[in-house]
């Protein structure tokens, strides 16, 4: 619900501006912070940053690193299920959490629609290849305390396999675009999505990410 | 104006990630496969039985150790180990069971015998999709003592005795090695020497010396039956191998066999008389009792063997002339007067008179009237 909202009023601020553009100022480059809602498995956020070069009047060479709060898959929810079931079974009043962060960058081509300085919205694709460090962040509690650690010991006799537990890194392929608009001198907003696969040996993990970029044009 | 609306986008992209937290979706299923590259986790499998602390009878060896099944998100097979111990800490392990297929629920594993009087320790733990897992809780069993108990001998009825219907089968007491608890035995009557199937199954608690059984119902008269009986120490499950099979005839006592037996006198100790019982039948007074003869002021038991046998006699035909010198002439010597009819029809001993009722003497009624003069 809070998606579509989003969604609704983002395209209503962009129609204004479509019909506000005018000529703007040709760059080198920019650089930019960016905060995002990330939806896959599981909806969390996601922060990180992003440089490009230009290497042309529409394209440019960029690179983005950020962290994703939460990336889970079933897999990894069903599997921590299931093994919180066991700790349920010789512990009263037991719970388990999962979260799978992951920190990625990657680098890539970003083509704008206009040359540099022709138009001042500037709608752009982007494609980069990267990688990502996914964490397995599984915890189990028993009243409250975790007792993840202490599994492979009485009462529990539990071993976790790296089907939820460890971090590992991955192949990453993002593909996306946006718009960008410069809101005061060098000031630009960046108003982007990103799609992105880390391409992980058990289960492929999909990311995608809808959110702003705050940064300034050189 | 369009400052504002460009805020606005803004505002609401960020606050659909704030609103959004990170929560894990349910799974679809309950399954939890392990992934090909990736190790799965095991719960190690808890004892089921024997329950902990459990005593096992030696004689119930070999043990079965029960195991319920891991919880695993493996998806290759599974396998199991088991470990049997002398001691808590597995110092010292007396049987391992590896590569032990997993059962549903539940797996398995029949030890090889171990030794008696003993505590053990098993625990179990399960191996699947690349991850061995830990052993689970130990759990303990004890296994009783030895105990042996040695071969009943038959005492009575040896083969080819002849018997009543309820004859009593007597074997002597067994020897035993190890602490043996409260002995009983287990006799068995069957018309066939393979015992199948049982006629009579009964059972009695050791006596002194030696132990004994009396059917309770009646067997078949003149059928020849075998009988056999073992000893059983029920609390420990062990039970002695069988006395050696004896077999014995029924036979149903006649009448004076009866008197004969309560007297506890044997009714014919040499040479027995022939033919076969059913010509006579009882009538008054030949119940045990002590009588008076006034005349001679002479207390004594009725009936006398004598007077018994003359009334078997009668039950096998004779006609009492006859029964007389059948008596005289095989060792049974007797004073004995008939007095035939029509006047009388009684036989004369010393204090009483045999007398056919309605002086009827063949297939009669024989009573027993005490003498007055």
């Amino acid at each position: 619900m809070t998606v579509g909202v989003a969604a609704v009023a983002a395209w209503l601020a962009l129609a204004g501006l479509a019909r506000a553009q005018s000529q703007g100022t040709p760059s080198k480059g920019y650089v930019e912070a960016v905060g995002q809602s990330s939806f896959g498995n599981v909806t969390s956020q996601s922060f990180g940053a992003e440089i490009g070069i230009a290497i042309g009047s529409q394209l440019q060479v960029f690179a983005e690193g950020g962290r994703t709060r939460d990336v889970a898959t079933s897999a990894l929810s069903s599997a921590a299920q299931k093994m919180a079931g066991a700790v349920a079974a010789v512990a009263a009043n037991s719970g388990y959490s999962v979260k799978e962060p992951a920190t990625f960058f990657d680098a890539g081509i970003r083509f704008s629609f206009y040359a540099s300085g022709a138009k001042k919205v500037d709608p752009y694709v982007l494609a980069g290849f990267g990688a990502a460090s996914v964490k397995q962040d599984v915890k189990f509690t028993v009243a409250g305390n975790d007792v993840t650690s202490a599994l492979p010991q009485d009462p529990y006799f539990i071993v976790l396999g790296s089907d939820v537990s460890g971090s590992f890194t991955k192949p990453m392929l993002v593909i996306g675009g946006g718009v960008a608009y410069p809101i005061w001198k060098q000031l630009v907003l960046d108003f982007q999505v990103r799609y992105g696969r880390v391409f992980a040996a058990d289960q492929g993990i999909n990311i995608g990410r809808a959110g702003l970029g705050v940064g300034v044009r050189f | 104006m369009c400052r504002a609306r460009l805020y606005l986008a803004v505002a609401a992209i960020m606050a659909a990630g704030a609103c959004s937290g990170s929560s894990p979706s349910q799974p679809s299923s309950s399954s939890a496969p392990a992934a090909a590259d990736a190790t799965a986790s095991i719960a190690a499998p808890r004892p089921a039985a024997p329950a902990n602390n459990a005593l096992v009878r030696n004689a119930d060896q070999p043990v079965t150790l029960v195991a319920a099944n891991a919880v695993t998100t493996a998806t290759s097979a599974v396998t199991y180990m088991f470990e049997v111990a002398s001691d808590a800490a597995f110092a010292n392990k007396v049987q391992t069971w590896d590569n032990v297929a997993e059962g549903g629920g539940q797996t398995t594993v029949k030890l090889d015998p171990l030794a008696a009087a003993r505590d053990y320790w098993w625990h179990a733990r399960a191996t699947g999709g690349g991850t061995t897992g830990v052993f689970g809780p130990p759990s303990r069993f004890t296994i009783g003592p030895a105990i042996t108990l040695g071969t009943p001998a038959p005492i009575a009825p040896l083969s080819g005795a002849q018997t009543g219907t309820r004859p009593a089968l007597r074997v002597s007491n067994v020897t035993r090695t190890g602490p043996a608890g409260a002995i009983t035995y287990r006799f068995e009557i069957a018309t066939s020497s393979s015992f199948t199937p049982l006629v009579v199954l009964g059972n009695n608690t050791e006596g002194v010396n030696e132990t004994g059984f009396v059917p309770t119902t009646d067997l078949q008269p003149d059928t020849a039956y075998f009988w056999r009986a073992f000893a059983q120490d029920l609390a420990n499950g062990v039970t002695s191998p069988a006395s050696a099979a004896q077999s014995f005839t029924t036979h149903q006592p006649s009448p004076a066999e009866i008197m004969a037996a309560q007297l506890g006198v044997p009714l014919w100790p040499g040479q027995v008389p022939p033919g076969s019982t059913g010509h006579a039948t009882l009538g008054d007074n030949w119940q045990l009792q002590i009588l008076h003869h006034l005349p001679t002021n002479t207390f004594f038991q009725s009936p006398t063997i004598e007077m018994v046998r003359f009334f078997d006699l009668f039950d096998r035909g004779f006609q009492p002339d006859p029964a007389i010198d059948w008596l005289n002439t095989h060792g049974y010597s007797t004073i004995a007067q008939w007095y035939p009819p029509p006047e009388k029809a009684v036989l004369g001993l010393q204090f009483v008179y045999i007398a056919a009722r309605n002086k009827i003497t063949v297939n009669g009624i024989w009573d027993l009237v005490l003498k007055t003069e």
